[in-house]
């Protein structure tokens, strides 16, 4: 990957190394005070939470030991859930990668109407989630809904398809949605990269006689591989803690059959109202989140990113 | 309309919660920026892997210990609470960001004005600030649309409709109605969705150009 040369060079003569550690520890404090707030008073007071008896209202009792863990374990919903996470997460994922990684290809050579396509395509990213989910519900909803509406002036006879009355079918539904949300994003990284293939390889290539096949293959897949990486990075954590899709779409019903852990664990701690679970099950899904960070940390290190 | 469904008050909230987010947050994270890209020390290395990693924590694993803690500080059902959550769970990224922008410039610059007698604080106050005012102008942009589209965190800090940002009044208009009035809810997305349309078509080239620096590609 290019850098510029300029970080190698420093500004600090040694004389002033410790006036200079000084002044870097005081320019990333900051950052580095707020970041460790917001993340380790939560993680302590979900610890404490995890271990207590805790009523319904968060006051929180007498020290139960694994008890909320234990419970969590026995919770006859959660197996269910947590495969349909994972098959969610990866489904989504694939779904994203599969049609951002063509769409910035495409992109990124030069046709009329490309500056158009490219806003058309990228602007969908500035859209709150929730607005989108919430004009799909509509389109997707019974009689009244657009798509039905839609069939029956093409000329269906019985357009009244309840599109989110099936379970599988309105978890399909959340799937699609999910994809077309995190495409913008993993489109615009998949360009970056792209451009940061040098033409001269790319004519190289041409001239040595490979197709356009082989040149995606063997030049511009194996370039691009840090760049799959960034995007596995910021999709895997947003599309697990994607929320407000099956949240607004289904609330993760009926009987939980369309939730995900993150739903689910939504309803544990704010319906249900079962807080010590709920903070277990956060726990669990964040030390599931590390191991998979610092897993896929190791791989970019191994493709030469950072 | 507006009033019947106090969209003018949401789009307030949303406004003040999003400007206050990127202001805090690109001020928190524009000298740790800087440092990351300026200075030699053990562990840079890590230091950008563990940035990278953080773009994993979601605020929704933790928003259980989240809201005891605003509850624990006596902020919940406040826009303040939203502010302070939004612009901590934004300064990873915006230092990402803001690295990479910092790394683009070359360190020369910095240099002559240093044999010109300049001190540390001398160059970042008139060399480097002036020359990063577009990465921080990008990076702010990412982190208002980021705040004014949020919603679970809003969804559960916030209780008194006064209080609502736009996503949760979007919300609020359809979830749990046996009668959704639909055009209402459609006006409420289209208001909820036009500033930040507008500041996308605006800033998209820089913005996507920001995304290449912080990727490392120039």
């Amino acid at each position: 990957m290019q850098r510029g040369k300029s970080t190698k060079s420093s500004l600090g003569l040694d004389g002033e190394a410790l006036q200079n550690r000084h002044t870097l520890l005081l320019l990333i404090a900051p950052s580095a005070i707020v970041t460790a707030v917001i993340a380790l008073i939560p993680v302590l007071l979900l610890v404490r939470m995890s271990v207590s008896q805790i009523s319904r209202f968060g006051k929180i009792g007498d020290y139960i030991g694994l008890a909320n863990f234990i419970r969590l374990a026995e919770d006859p919903a959660l197996p269910d859930i947590a495969l349909r996470t994972g098959l969610w997460t990866v489904s989504v994922v694939a779904g994203t990668i599969l049609i951002a990684l063509p769409t910035a290809l495409i992109l990124n050579r030069p046709f009329f109407g490309r500056g158009l396509a490219q806003f058309l395509i990228l602007a969908p990213w500035a859209i709150s989630v929730t607005s989108m989910a919430v004009v799909w519900r509509r389109a997707l909803g019974d009689e009244a809904g657009l798509v039905n509406r839609l069939a029956s002036t093409i000329g269906f006879s019985d357009p009244s398809i309840t599109w989110l009355g099936s379970t599988s079918l309105s978890f399909s539904f959340e799937i699609l949605i999910a994809i077309l949300v995190s495409v913008p994003f993993s489109t615009v990284i998949f360009l970056a990269g792209l451009s940061s293939i040098p033409t001269d390889l790319d004519d190289a290539a041409r001239l040595a006689g490979a197709g356009a096949i082989g040149k995606l293959k063997y030049l511009t897949l194996p370039l691009l591989r840090p760049f799959i990486w960034v995007v596995l990075i910021f999709n895997v954590a947003y599309v697990t803690n994607s929320f407000p899709i099956i949240w607004i779409l289904t609330q993760g019903g009926p009987a939980h059959r369309t939730d995900i852990l993150i739903t689910y664990l939504y309803k544990l701690a704010f319906t249900f109202g079962r807080l010590g679970e709920a903070a277990a099950l956060s726990l669990v899904m964040l030390c599931g989140l590390g191991v998979v960070t610092v897993l896929m940390l190791r791989m970019i290190e191994r493709s030469d990113y950072a | 309309m507006l009033q019947r469904t106090d969209l003018g008050i949401s789009l307030l909230n949303s406004l003040t919660v999003a400007i206050s987010t990127a202001v805090a947050s690109t001020l928190i994270a524009l000298p740790a920026a800087y440092a990351l890209s300026r200075f030699r020390f053990r562990g840079k290395r890590a230091a950008s892997e563990v940035l990278l990693g953080s773009q994993m924590l979601a605020p929704i694993m933790l928003v259980l210990g989240l809201s005891q803690m605003v509850s624990g500080l006596g902020l919940t059902d406040t826009r303040l609470a939203l502010v302070l959550l939004y612009s901590a769970f934004q300064v990873p990224f915006a230092v990402w960001m803001l690295r990479g922008y910092f790394d683009a410039i070359p360190i020369e610059i910095e240099e002559a004005a240093r044999l010109d007698g300049a001190s540390r604080l001398r160059i970042i106050w008139s060399v480097a600030l002036p020359l990063s005012l577009p990465a921080v102008a990008v990076t702010a942009t990412f982190a208002f649309i980021t705040a004014f589209n949020e919603f679970v965190l809003a969804l559960t800090l916030l209780r008194s409709p006064a209080n609502f940002t736009l996503p949760l009044q979007v919300n609020a208009l359809t979830a749990g109605r046996y009668a959704v009035d639909w055009p209402d809810v459609m006006g409420a997305v289209l208001m909820a969705s036009l500033p930040v349309l507008f500041i996308f078509c605006g800033f998209q080239r820089y913005m996507v150009r920001g995304l290449r620096r912080s990727l490392g590609v120039t």
